[in-house]
């Protein structure tokens, strides 16, 4: 057992209502957004669900520049450190609604209230697609292998999808659990050709390949799943204990909708190279975004972060849009 | 071998130096009949952290674990649980953890006690002003594992509500240490809340609440 530990204060105190910048969002783009901001001297807030956003969900990241392996929540945890260093207010919260205010922008969070800034930069990132099938409700139907992974230990688990995100579930899980079946609606991957060879060689994952899951079932929860070959269209039941599923990711874009922040066919919000959105001073940063020709990834996201922040710093203190 | 490395052993020293004000007691109830494995870890960690600051005080009880949990007036009857290690808080005993507090939730664990040396709560008003009004005695136990990152954000601040008002119980469990107590109560995703008032279940969940929202929803069901 490996006991690590950081440590974080906070002193209780009043938060102030009017900042330069407000972030929405604590993954690696909002917190780069963050460290840059902080280091141009801007007063920023960051409200966020969590310290990470979907940093938690990798169990070991290998393809950030610098690290050879870094556990996703313990780069987290560097990232907040950094920006605590450089004066950037974290704050836990929902944000449930951001409107111009003339030059302002009024940023209404569930617990603490309305704030106000000059710019805000949205880094919401994305959520995990749900399959829409029946079922899906069941208890033991789950959108994290990290948090669950152990609760499933000698259990027989399903993972549903075929990118990164699924293999990085599947092996994850087979640490734990034993069985693991990765069910893909095709016979080849999007995943990283490295994470297919590895679960390939390993023994507790299967793979049932060109089907659907098109149904789950169980009483208090799921204990069955309905595949379906997409082929022949025959089906099959299989006994499981849990599922995991990957098949994409959703953008959290929804709260700016009603402000008439122009959002592409699939959700994401539609931005210039330099993070800007068609709504002056508002700007976007990491998944949530139309950028990076699809490559969902940490530092894609913290690079989008550091040009919001020079946008905004341009903004406020150059009067530049 | 030591369950702390020599790094984190330095550092929890200086954080403790530079951090302790009062003394805290801290009571480990061992449990070798029925968890030998797990109690001998958190006897060795225990007298690590012991040997680190003259401000902890821990308190090992071995002693038969169901007259203990009868003497302590856990009611852990109600949930099931006969089993150890268990972690009390002397000067809250409305803080408890059934199972060690490993990987992700050992800062917290760190936190509580610093904390609580200091009296500090650390939380929004409003979440402070919500449970400050909570009236009836409510039992809210946090299902965790050790990997699970978004999991502190419950424990932290259900811990922070039992300082509060004394109303409050924050058990937290383990989950993969205590399956059946898991299985009890559903828990296939961590984390998973479960508010109980004498004894049933009043409210549970899956997943995180940012602290106002926890504690307005604790709030909400303590009429119920
Ligand atoms: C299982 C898994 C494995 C992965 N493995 C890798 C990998 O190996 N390498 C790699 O580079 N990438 C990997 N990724 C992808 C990587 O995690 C993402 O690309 C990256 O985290 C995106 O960063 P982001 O900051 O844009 O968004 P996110 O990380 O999604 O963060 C969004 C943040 O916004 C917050 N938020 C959303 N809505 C609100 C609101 N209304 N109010 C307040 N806060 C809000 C969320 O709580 C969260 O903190 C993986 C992803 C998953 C799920």
């Amino acid at each position: 057992m490996t006991i690590a530990f950081s440590l974080q204060f906070q002193k209780k105190e009043e938060i102030d209502k009017e900042w330069d910048v407000i972030i929405i969002g604590g993954g690696p783009a909002g917190y780069t957004a963050a460290i840059y901001c902080g280091r141009y001297k801007l007063k920023t807030l960051i409200i966020t669900k969590d310290i990470g956003g979907l940093l938690n969900e990798i169990s070991v990241l290998e393809n950030y520049p610098g690290f050879k392996k870094i556990r996703g929540s313990e780069l987290a945890k560097l990232l907040k450190e950094q920006a605590d260093e450089v004066g950037v207010k974290t704050i836990l919260d929902e944000v449930l609604r951001v409107e111009r205010n003339g030059e302002k922008f009024k940023v209404i969070s569930r617990g603490y209230g309305e704030f106000y800034s000059k710019a805000v930069i949205v880094a919401t990132g994305s959520a995990r697609r749900k399959l829409g099938v029946p079922g899906e409700n069941l208890p033991g139907v789950s959108y994290c292998a990290e948090c669950d992974a152990p609760l499933f230990k000698n259990k027989v688990v399903a993972v549903v999808g075929g990118g990164s995100t699924a293999f990085h579930d599947a092996l994850v899980l087979s640490e734990h659990a034993s069985k693991v079946y990765i069910i893909h609606r095709r016979e080849e991957f999007r995943a990283e050709p490295i994470l297919v060879e590895e679960a390939k060689r390993n023994p507790k994952i299967d793979f049932l390949l060109n089907k659907v899951v098109v149904e789950m079932r169980g009483k208090e929860k799921v204990e069955e799943i309905v595949v379906q070959d997409i082929k022949t269209n025959d089906k099959i039941t299989l006994k499981v204990d849990g599922v995991f599923v990957s098949i994409g990711m959703i953008p959290v874009s929804g709260l700016f909708q009603e402000m008439n922040v122009n959002i592409d066919e699939n959700g994401y919000i539609i931005v210039d190279d330099c993070m800007k959105t068609n709504i002056e001073g508002l700007l976007a940063a990491g998944d949530v975004t139309n950028k990076g020709c699809g490559l969902k990834q940490v530092i894609i996201a913290a690079g989008m972060g550091a040009i919001a922040a020079l946008s905004a710093f341009m903004y406020i203190k150059m009067s530049k849009w | 071998m030591a369950v702390l490395s020599d790094s984190d052993k330095e550092a929890l020293k200086k954080i403790f130096e530079e951090n302790l004000n009062s003394e805290v007691e801290i009571e480990i109830i061992l449990d070798y009949e029925k968890n030998p494995e797990v109690s001998k870890i958190a006897e060795e960690l225990f007298t690590e952290i012991k040997s680190l600051s003259n401000k902890i005080l821990i308190n090992f009880v071995r002693s038969d674990i169901d007259k203990v949990l009868e003497e302590k007036k856990l009611r852990i009857d109600t949930y099931g649980n006969r089993k150890g290690p268990i972690i009390i808080f002397s000067k809250y005993p409305n803080i408890v953890w059934y199972g060690l507090p490993a990987g992700e939730e050992f800062p917290v664990f760190l936190e509580q006690i610093l904390h609580i040396s200091s009296e500090h709560i650390h939380l929004p008003l409003e979440a402070a002003k919500v449970i400050h009004e909570v009236s009836r005695p409510l039992d809210i136990l946090i299902f965790v594992t050790p990997t699970c990152p978004y999991c502190p954000i419950a424990t932290h601040g259900s811990s922070m509500f039992s300082m509060v008002n004394k109303n409050i119980r924050t058990i937290i469990v383990e989950a993969t240490e205590f399956p059946e107590l898991s299985e009890k109560f559903n828990v296939y995703a961590v984390p998973k809340i479960a508010i109980l008032g004498d004894g049933k279940v009043l409210d549970s969940w899956e997943g995180a609440l940012p602290e106002v929202e926890f504690a307005r929803r604790i709030k909400k069901v303590e009429g119920s």
